[in-house]
């Protein structure tokens, strides 16, 4: 495996390990309610007199449906992610096979027009 | 972060609708003349907005044991600069106010404000500041600060609609920061190493939209160590 690879495997595996260590932690002191709802907590508690003045426009019939909503924007969010990055990877792939002729131009993505293209 | 529908007073949800439309405009303006002059990055600038769009969707467990979500703003701040963020952000906070009645559209603008500007502009300053450290830690600081700043910026914003009868607003701020910063900072922590991954990632198969866009110190790292290699 090249370094870089070996990093973002180590950059995973960390991020996953503070993830895992919060979860631990946190599971002894809560039920992990969302801090934006303990927020309106909070307020009312500060403010006992205050009514929120407008209803959100729509609220979901239960919470499955806000379930399958949250689910929805992560799908779209992580598709198109998926998909640019798929794009790049491939994009990258073909040069360094167009240009089978030892190190290149295409196996130098950085040293190619190093600086004609700074702004 | 998502301040409620309703849940700031009215002058205050005006005051911050006000200030944020300046910012969302001149954004809008940002990805017009990015577009332009770099259309080759309109799939990058589609990716960190798509990037935001799933990270606030998924909510993380903390060690406070409340849950929380990270804010994904500030691997595109770093990339595009802040001013992108404001627009994009906004998308992600308009949906998850008409769609899933987090946050709303009289607290959209203190949103924006926090999750859009101030956090990526705080974010973006801190990867400018730590300039003389190494690339990825210069971005893990931003990314993971812009993060926590727009938590410490809804805080504020609470604050100041809802001082403490005794305490003022200190007081109240005191008790708003101790409800989200503790609970971010796990979670800033986690964001910061999935961005670096993502710009590592970025860094080996994107190299010339990023170095079109000026990500220049990062790429003569990246070059300098490939020529090494050789």
């Amino acid at each position: 495996m090249r370094r870089s690879s070996w990093i973002n495997l180590l950059l995973l595996v960390v991020a996953v390990g503070v993830f895992a260590v919060a979860l631990v932690v946190g599971a002894g002191k809560g039920d992990f309610g969302g801090t934006d709802a303990a927020a309106t907590g909070e307020i009312s508690a500060v403010a006992p007199d205050y009514q929120p003045w407008y209803e959100p426009v729509w609220v979901q019939p239960g919470g499955e449906i806000e379930s399958g909503l949250f689910a929805l924007q992560a799908a779209i969010g992580g598709g198109i992610v998926g998909f640019v990055l798929g794009a790049y990877r491939e994009r990258r792939k073909q040069a360094r096979g167009a240009s089978s002729a030892g190190v290149s131009a295409a196996d130098h993505p950085t040293r190619a027009g190093h600086d004609s293209t700074r702004p | 972060m998502h301040i409620a529908e309703g849940f700031l007073p009215p002058i205050h949800a005006a005051a911050w609708t006000i200030v944020a439309i300046p910012f969302v405009a001149h954004g809008v303006r940002e990805v017009k003349r990015i577009i332009t002059a770099h259309p080759e990055s309109r799939m990058l600038l589609g990716a960190v907005g798509a990037y935001s769009f799933v990270l606030s969707a998924i909510k993380l467990p903390s060690v406070t044991g409340s849950s929380s979500h990270p804010t994904g703003t500030g691997v595109g701040a770093i990339i595009f600069r802040p001013p992108v963020m404001a627009p994009l952000g906004a998308v992600v906070l308009l949906f998850q106010a008409l769609l899933l009645a987090h946050g709303g559209i009289t607290t959209l603008g203190a949103n924006i404000m926090s999750m859009a500007v101030i956090g990526p502009w705080v974010g973006y300053g801190v990867y400018r500041l730590l300039k003389f450290a190494p690339w990825g830690v210069a971005a893990f600081g931003g990314i993971a600060l812009a993060n926590l700043a727009t938590y410490v910026v809804t805080a504020t914003q609470l604050a100041l609609a809802f001082p403490d009868p005794s305490s003022g607003f200190l007081g109240s701020w005191t008790r708003f920061l101790g409800l989200f910063a503790i609970t971010q900072i796990p979670l800033a922590i986690v964001e910061g190493f999935v961005g670096v991954l993502l710009l590592n990632v970025l860094r080996s198969w994107a190299g010339p939209e990023l170095r079109g866009l000026g990500f220049g110190r990062d790429a003569a790292t990246e070059s300098d160590r490939e020529v090494e290699h050789a």
